[in-house]
């Protein structure tokens, strides 16, 4: 592969991959690391399928997905139990809700009018967390919650968001 | 609600980069070192290393795929090329990434480049669509410039009648920029601020500046202190909410509610600014403001004043500033003891003391009602019941207070709609687990009023 090439790759697919990374469960530092293996491996291949072929991506992504495997064995300190199962069950969701347009536009697009719709105490704690990274605690502080609450709380905001999403890209019968 | 881990994660990410900016790094560089580590060039071998570089850039310039041209109605058009409409609208396609369509009357000039694509709005209005992770997109116009961080807007330049060369002018301004945003959310750099405008919203700039309310960012800069770092500035119009001892809570006209702390004087051993204090205790909770502010590590206040209320000195919310001294009795808010003046968050409220676990019913007269329809305030004449859920020690704490009530379900804001300031009601309420007021039930009558 020569060097336009692979920049060419990498600029392509790496938002995608460094997302894809992320949503496994990795860190930013890790998620960052993991997206250059992942090109590397690819650069030394010789099977890369061509550019215009649909396969390009989630051969990457196939490549990342063991990527990211192999550095879970490594590091016990996971903070999921990861395994084979595991990773193929969250890529099947990648695949068919997220990736469902291609590219998942519409999915983010759904996420911003779904966050529109929420509480306005809803949308502060998600502000809280999200937009000013506040600490579970200074959340619980501030909200007068134990930092248990403000956890099922966003678990809770966030599942009825998923639930918007669905609903919105046409997906209410998955999951 | 279904849960499933899965998503869970999935919706967890996106909001890290949809609210907290979380951006994919760029690694390209760092990929490409590593696959090719750089060698000693002799000297004789410079030229021909140089000319083989030349050929390579040259290749790829020939037979790599061409970025789009601009597109007029499907038609290939020039940069710089002035587009004009009069009864019909165009479509016009930048980069591939960029769909503008020019709406009747309007005129704009392509500029920009690959990546960056951008037009000048010189007349009319325009509605963009982008797919903002292909490039950049801004519409410039004579007031400000307007940039994507969303995917849906309009642009439009009003102009007054009567003044229909104003564009040409000396001047050179329109009166108003008009912006709508329909997805996601736009950034607009209007006399030297930075303004972000959310789906949903739409602002105005120039014009009638009275009724204009800039809103603040979200983002803060940390350990950045002082106007002179100030990211962004404005005059907010709104209602206020809720006050503390030096904080005020300001619903806007855009029905953003943000908290203010007044500027701050005296460096490391000062305090907050006495004359903004002084502005704050002045005014009352469903007030109607006009605030101005500024952004660096915190959201703060510059100066606060009244447009509409009944405000009188508010001496009922003085308060010690001792740490561990019980609130006093119609103190409507105030903030933690130990809270660091934080003005990122927006709703930091405690109770009426005694009134903690309130559920019951109560009468009043609404004071304002929140832009947005999902709330109202009342000013609590009496505490007509208390159901056997209640839990607060002092209900009677709340009578001559004004809270704020929320709707919670379909019919509480068809209902919140029906409401009119000055109006005497009863409504049975309860506290939250979030300490917020809201709606319990709607009586037969009140159901009634909405069809229910």
């Amino acid at each position: 592969m020569d060097r336009e090439t692979l920049g060419a790759l990498v600029r392509a697919h790496q938002s995608e991959l460094y997302r894809f990374l992320r949503y496994l469960g990795a860190n930013q530092v890790v998620a960052e690391d993991l997206l250059q293996e992942t090109f590397l491996a690819a650069f030394k291949s010789n099977n890369v399928p061509p550019e215009e072929s649909t396969q390009q991506a989630a051969w990457l992504r196939g490549i990342s997905r063991n990527i990211f495997l192999q550095h879970c064995r490594h590091e016990k300190r996971s903070r999921v139990h990861v395994n084979t199962d595991y990773v193929d069950q969250a890529e099947s969701l990648w695949i068919s809700e997220f990736l469902r347009d291609g590219d998942g536009f519409d999915y983010v697009e759904a996420l911003r009018a779904c966050l529109e719709r929420l509480q306005p105490n809803q949308r502060k704690v998600v502000d809280q967390k999200y937009t000013h990274g506040l600490s579970r605690d200074e959340m619980a502080r501030k909200n007068g919650m134990s930092a248990d609450g403000i956890k099922s709380l966003l678990r809770r905001i966030r599942a009825a968001l998923g639930d918007c999403i669905s609903r919105r890209i046409g997906l209410e019968e998955i999951g | 609600m279904k849960l499933n881990p899965n998503r869970d994660r999935l919706v967890d990410q996106l909001l890290r980069e949809v609210l907290g900016n979380e951006t994919p790094p760029d690694v390209a560089d760092r990929v490409l070192r590593k696959a090719y580590p750089r060698r000693k060039v002799i000297f004789w071998a410079a030229p021909a290393a140089a000319a083989a570089v030349l050929l390579i850039v040259g290749a790829w310039l020939a037979f790599s795929p061409r970025y789009p041209l601009p597109l007029l109605d499907g038609k290939p058009i020039e940069r710089e090329a002035v587009v004009s409409t009069h009864e019909k609208a165009r479509d016009l396609i930048l980069g591939g990434y960029a769909h503008v369509a020019l709406q009747p009357e309007a005129s704009i000039r392509i500029k920009g480049s690959q990546k960056d694509e951008r037009i000048a709005l010189e007349k009319g209005k325009v509605t963009c669509r982008v797919n903002r992770e292909q490039g950049r997109f801004t519409v410039e116009t004579t007031l400000g410039n307007v940039w994507v961080t969303g995917t849906e807007f309009s642009v439009e330049l009003i102009d007054k009648k009567g003044e229909e060369e104003m564009i040409g002018n000396k001047a050179g301004r329109a009166l108003a920029l008009a912006i709508i945003v329909t997805a996601g959310t736009v950034q607009v750099d209007y006399e030297g601020s930075r303004y972000a405008i959310s789906a949903g919203q739409s602002q105005v700039f120039g014009g009638e500046r009275k009724e204009v309310s800039q809103d603040p960012p979200k983002k803060r800069t940390p350990g950045k202190d002082g106007e002179k770092n100030a990211i962004a500035k404005g005059t907010v119009i709104g209602t206020v909410v809720a006050k503390g001892d030096s904080s005020i809570t300001i619903r806007s006209l855009n029905g953003n509610k943000d908290e203010y702390i007044p500027e701050w004087e005296g460096g490391n051993t000062g305090g907050p600014k006495k004359s903004v204090v002084r502005q704050i205790k002045a005014v009352k909770v469903g007030d109607k403001v006009r605030a101005q502010w500024y952004v660096n590590d915190h959201l703060r206040l510059k100066s606060v004043e009244r447009i509409e209320g009944e405000s009188k000195e508010d001496g009922a919310t003085e308060k010690s500033r001792e740490e561990g001294k019980k609130e006093e009795k119609g103190a409507v808010t105030k903030k933690d003891a130990d809270d660091d003046d934080n003005g990122d968050d927006d709703d930091d409220e405690k109770p009426i003391a005694g009134t903690e676990g309130f559920s019951g019913k109560v009468s009043g007269t609404v004071q304002s009602k929140d832009e947005n329809g999902d709330s109202f305030t009342l000013k609590v004449k009496d505490i007509l019941k208390t159901w056997k859920g209640n839990k607060a020690k002092n209900p009677k704490a709340m009578v001559g207070e004004t809270i704020e009530i929320e709707g919670i379900n379909e019919n509480h804001l068809l209902w919140i709609k029906t409401l009119k300031e000055g109006d005497a009601i009863e409504i049975e309420i309860r506290y939250n687990e979030e300490n917020d007021f809201q709606i319990l039930e709607l009586s037969e009558s009140q159901r009634k009023t909405i069809g229910k």
